[in-house]
C-alpha cells in the first residue's frame, strides 16, 4: 500500500467521522415559537397541570361569584390586576403586575406565571425543540415571583421574619409540593391555601385545660410560613366555647371569646390580631358556667362578618378547625 | 442556470406573499422622559411642606388656649367668637394644645369640639394637618363630621385630597354629608356621588341633610337640582367653574402621581381614587405623566383618565399619541374609548384590523363599543370571526350590542354564557344590555325585560356558585326568547 492511499484514506477516514459528528452533534431544529392567546392552549401537551390549575383558586381568580360581587364585576377595576395580571415577568419579580384586557376569564392563568417577554415559557428545562421553548427559570420558585400579589397584605413580608425563611422554605415548598413527594413528577399546581380547609388546619393547633378556677386555650401557629390567618383580611379565626350539660352531652349555643383578623382600613376600632409564625396566643375562659365540663373551638371564616352578630353561630356560617373538651 | 434562477425568483415571490400583514407601526415616537420626580420636586420648591407643629408650648401659651377651650362651651354667642379671633390669634403656637384636645378621647364632647373649632380657625397647614388626622384616625363619627365641617371651613384647598381620599373610607353617612359639604366649599364636587346615596336611601337618618345640602349646593351653582348639577360635573360643563390651584395642591397633586408608582396597591389603589376625583386641572398633570419613563406611572396614569370619563377630555391628544407606546398602548386605547373621543375611533379602528397584539385589539375593541361611531361598525362585524380570539369577539359583541346591532350578536353571547375561555360574567352583561334595549319594542319584550331585572342579585349579598348557575340559566331561557323573537 503506497503512502498516497493511505493518506487519501485517512482523509477519506476523517470526513465521515466529521461529517457524523456534525450530524449527531447538530442541536434538534428549533421551532416556531408559539404564541399563547389562552391557557386552555396549553392542556394539549399539559394535561395533568392544566386540570389541576383549573381546579385551583388561581383559575377562578375572575369567576369566583364572591370576587364579582366583592368587586361589584370588577366596576371596582383595582381588584383587576391580581385578578387578570399581565405575566409576572413582565413587570418583574417583587415588582406589581399590571392589569391585562384580554383572557381575563382565565384568572391568574399559565401565562400569567410563565409567559417569558422574550417570547418561550419559564419551566422548569430547557427545551427550545418545543413549541412553548421552556427555559430553565429559578426564578419560578422564588417567594419574589408571588409577592407582587401575595405581599399586597403582607404575607411575604411575614414569612421573612420565619424559621422558614431562614431554612429556605419558600411558598412552594407547602402550597405547591411535588406530586406524591417525588420532584420527578413535578409540583402540583392546584396550589391548596386559605381555600383548602386541610391545609389551614394543619397549620395550627389548639389545646385547653383547667389551670385553677380557668380553663385556658392555647392557640399556636405551628405550621404557617406566615401569620394566621393570612392574606385578605376578610379571613378570620374564631375561637369560641361553650358548657356541655347533661350525661347526653347537650351544648348550648358557642360564646364567642377570640378573633384572629386583620381588620379593613375603615375599621378604625378593630387591631390588628393576627397570630404570627411559631406563636402562640392564650385565650382565658374565666366563667363560673366553664366551671362543668366544656368543649372550646377554633373556627375559620373567609368572610368576617355574622349573619347576627350579637348571637354568631359558627357551626352554620365557618368552618371547625379545631375543638377540644374540657373536663370539670 | 436560467433554471435556478427562476425557481430562486418564484421562491422569493411566494416567500413575499405569505408574509403576514405588518402589525400596526407607531406613527411617531412616543417620547419618554423623567417627568413626575423633577415636577414633584419643582411644585415643593415653590411650595415647601410645612412639618406638623410639635414644639412643646409654653405655659404662656397653654394657659391662652386653655382660655379659648373655655370660652368656647359658653352659651354666649359673643364670647365663643371671641375665643375665636383669639385661638386665630395664637396661631401655630397652639395647634400643639387643640390637637391634643382633639386626640383625648377623655375629654368632654364640648371641650374636643371646641378644640376642632379653634384649629378650624387657626387654619395653618398644621392646624388642618390636625384636623384632617383626627378624621383619619378618631372613632367618634360625631366628632369626624365636625373635623370634615371645619376643613371646610378652613379654606386651604391642599386638604382637598385628603377630604376627597376619606370618602372612600368613611362608614358613617352623616359624616359622608359633612365631608362633602365640606368639598363642595373648596369647589370639589367629588362628593355629590355620596349625597346622592343617602338622600336616597329609605331609612339612612342622614337622608333628609343629605338631601338639603344637595339641593343647596345645586342651587349655589344655579343648577335646579343635585342630578343636573352631577350630570354637568361628570360631562365636565365649562359652564361649572373650577378655581385654579394653590400652589400648595398642585405639589399634593404630583405627590399623589409619585403614588402611582408605589409597589404597594392599597396605596397606588387610593392615589388613583383622588386623582379621578380632583378637579380638571389634574388633567395637565395627568397628560404629562403619560411621558414618564416608569411604567407604572403612565399605565397607571392612564387608568385614572379612563376612570375620570369625559372629565379628562383635554388629555385626548395625548392619549392618542400614546397609541404608539407598546406598554401604554391598551390603557390608551381604554381611557380614549371612556373620554369619548370620537376623533380617535379611526386609529382604534386601524389597530382593530392591522395590530396582532391581542391586548391592544381587546382594548381598542372596548373602546370602540364607548365609542360607538357608526363608521366602525364593519370593523367590530369582521372581529367576530370564529379564527379571532374569543375574547376580541366578545369584546366585538358587546360593542354591537352598544351601537345597536345586538340583534345579530345576542347567540353568540348566548354561548359564550356556557362557552369554554370565554367570560360569561360579561356575556352576561352584554345581553342584558340588550334585552334592556328591546324592552321599549313591545309587550313581550318589556315582560323578559323585567324578569331578567328581577333576577339581579340583592345588593351587598355574596351569591354561590349555585346562585350564579341557576341565575344564568334562567337568564339564558329569557335570552333565548328573545333571540326567537327577533324579526327574521
Amino acid at each position: 500500500m503506497s503512502a498516497t492511499r493511505i493518506v487519501l484514506g485517512l482523509v477519506v477516514l476523517l470526513a465521515i467521522a466529521a461529517g457524523l459528528t456534525l450530524v449527531f452533534q447538530q442541536p434538534a431544529p428549533a421551532v416556531e415559537v408559539a404564541v399563547f392567546t389562552s391557557s386552555t392552549q396549553c392542556a394539549a401537551c399539559h394535561a395533568q397541570v392544566h386540570a389541576e390549575w383549573t381546579s385551583s383558586q388561581h383559575a377562578q381568580a375572575w369567576t369566583n361569584p364572591a370576587v364579582r360581587a366583592l368587586s361589584n364585576d370588577f366596576a371596582n377595576t383595582d381588584c383587576i390586576d391580581c385578578h387578570a395580571p399581565r405575566p409576572v415577568f413582565e413587570t418583574g419579580l417583587t415588582n406589581r403586575v399590571l392589569p391585562r384586557e384580554s383572557r381575563r376569564a382565565e384568572g391568574v392563568d399559565c401565562i400569567a406565571c410563565h409567559q417569558l417577554p422574550s417570547g418561550g415559557v419559564a419551566g422548569t428545562i430547557d427545551r427550545p425543540d418545543v413549541a412553548c421553548r421552556p427555559v430553565a427559570t429559578r426564578d419560578l420558585a422564588r417567594v419574589e415571583f408571588c409577592a407582587p400579589c401575595h405581599d399586597q397584605h403582607k404575607t411575604v413580608e411575614q414569612w421573612r421574619s420565619t424559621s422558614y425563611a431562614q431554612q429556605g422554605i419558600g411558598c412552594v415548598d407547602c402550597h405547591m409540593p411535588f406530586r406524591n413527594g417525588d420532584p420527578n413528577q413535578g409540583r402540583d399546581h392546584v396550589m391548596h391555601g386559605g381555600h383548602s380547609i386541610e391545609l389551614v388546619r394543619s397549620a395550627v393547633t389548639l389545646t385547653a385545660a383547667r389551670e385553677a378556677a380557668r380553663i385556658v386555650a392555647r392557640v399556636e401557629n405551628v405550621r404557617a410560613g406566615h401569620h394566621f390567618p393570612t392574606d385578605e383580611r376578610s379571613r378570620a379565626a374564631d375561637v369560641f366555647w361553650r358548657p356541655v350539660t347533661g350525661s347526653n352531652g347537650n351544648a348550648g349555643p358557642w360564646r364567642w371569646l377570640y378573633r384572629f383578623r386583620s381588620p379593613y382600613r375603615h375599621e378604625v376600632e378593630l387591631v390588628d390580631t393576627l397570630l404570627p409564625a411559631h406563636q402562640m396566643k392564650e385565650v382565658v375562659i374565666d366563667d363560673p358556667e366553664a366551671a362543668g365540663r366544656c368543649e372550646v373551638a377554633l373556627f375559620y371564616k373567609r368572610s368576617p362578618y355574622w349573619t347576627d352578630p350579637a348571637h354568631p353561630d359558627p357551626d352554620k356560617e365557618a368552618d371547625l378547625l379545631h375543638r377540644v373538651v374540657v373536663e370539670p | 442556470m436560467k433554471r435556478a434562477v427562476a425557481a430562486s425568483l418564484a421562491l422569493a415571490l411566494v416567500v413575499a406573499c405569505h408574509e403576514e400583514a405588518a402589525p400596526v407601526q407607531p406613527a411617531a415616537r412616543f417620547e419618554l422622559r423623567a417627568v413626575v420626580q423633577p415636577a414633584l420636586a419643582a411644585a415643593e420648591a415653590r411650595a415647601p411642606r410645612t412639618a406638623p407643629a410639635s414644639a412643646e408650648p409654653s405655659p404662656d401659651t397653654r394657659e391662652a388656649a386653655e382660655a379659648v377651650l373655655g370660652a368656647l362651651e359658653s352659651p354666649d354667642a359673643r364670647l365663643r367668637g371671641l375665643a375665636l379671633e383669639d385661638a386665630h390669634a395664637l396661631g401655630d403656637a397652639g395647634v400643639p394644645v387643640f390637637a391634643a384636645v382633639l386626640a383625648d378621647t377623655a375629654a368632654t364632647p364640648a371641650r374636643r369640639t371646641g378644640a376642632a373649632q379653634a384649629l378650624g380657625k387657626i387654619a395653618t397647614s398644621s392646624a388642618v394637618d390636625a384636623l384632617a388626622t383626627c378624621l383619619e384616625k378618631e372613632r367618634e363619627p360625631w366628632l369626624r363630621a365636625q373635623c370634615a365641617w371645619q376643613l371646610g371651613e378652613a379654606g386651604r384647598d391642599e386638604i382637598v385630597p385628603r377630604l376627597v381620599l376619606r370618602l372612600k373610607y368613611e362608614t358613617d353617612s352623616a359624616t359622608v354629608v359633612w365631608l362633602a359639604d365640606a368639598l363642595a366649599r373648596h369647589q370639589n364636587l367629588s362628593g355629590l356621588d355620596g349625597l346622592r346615596v343617602v338622600s336616597s336611601s329609605r331609612e339612612d337618618p342622614a337622608r333628609g341633610e343629605a338631601a338639603d345640602r344637595l339641593a343647596t349646593i345645586a342651587a349655589d351653582r344655579g343648577f335646579e337640582d343635585g342630578e343636573r348639577l352631577y350630570a354637568a360635573w361628570w360631562n365636565d360643563d365649562p359652564a361649572l367653574k373650577q378655581p385654579e390651584p394653590s400652589d400648595a395642591l398642585r405639589r399634593e397633586g404630583w405627590f399623589l402621581v409619585e403614588r402611582l408608582s408605589e409597589p404597594d396597591l392599597r396605596k397606588v389603589d387610593d392615589a388613583r381614587f383622588v386623582l379621578a376625583r380632583l378637579d380638571r386641572w389634574i388633567v395637565e398633570l395627568l397628560a404629562e405623566t403619560l411621558h414618564d419613563e416608569g411604567v407604572y406611572a403612565r399605565v397607571h396614569a392612564a387608568q385614572v383618565l379612563e376612570r375620570r370619563g369625559p372629565r379628562a377630555r383635554a388629555a385626548g391628544s395625548v392619549l392618542l399619541a400614546a397609541l404608539a407606546d407598546p406598554r401604554l398602548a391598551p390603557g390608551a386605547a381604554s381611557a380614549l374609548g371612556a373620554i369619548g373621543d370620537a376623533s380617535a375611533a379611526s386609529a382604534l379602528e386601524e389597530i382593530l384590523v392591522r395590530s396582532r397584539d391581542v391586548e391592544l385589539r381587546v382594548a381598542s375593541t372596548r373602546a370602540l363599543g364607548n365609542l360607538r361611531a357608526p363608521s366602525s361598525t364593519a370593523v367590530l362585524r369582521a372581529a367576530l370571526d370564529a379564527r379571532e380570539p374569543i375574547d376580541l369577539r366578545q369584546a366585538a359583541a358587546g360593542a354591537l350590542v352598544a351601537a345597536g346591532q345586538g340583534d345579530e350578536v345576542a347567540p353568540f353571547l348566548l354561548e359564550c354564557l356556557t362557552a369554554t375561555a370565554a367570560d360569561a360574567g360579561a356575556a352576561e352583561q352584554a345581553l342584558g344590555h340588550w334585552i334592556q334595549a328591546r324592552a321599549q319594542l313591545d309587550d313581550a319584550s318589556r315582560d323578559r325585560h323585567a324578569r331578567w331585572v328581577e333576577l339581579e342579585p340583592v345588593p351587598n349579598s355574596v351569591p354561590t356558585a349555585e346562585d350564579v348557575a341557576r341565575r344564568r340559566s334562567t337568564r339564558a331561557e329569557i335570552a333565548r326568547a328573545a333571540i326567537a323573537a327577533r324579526p327574521k
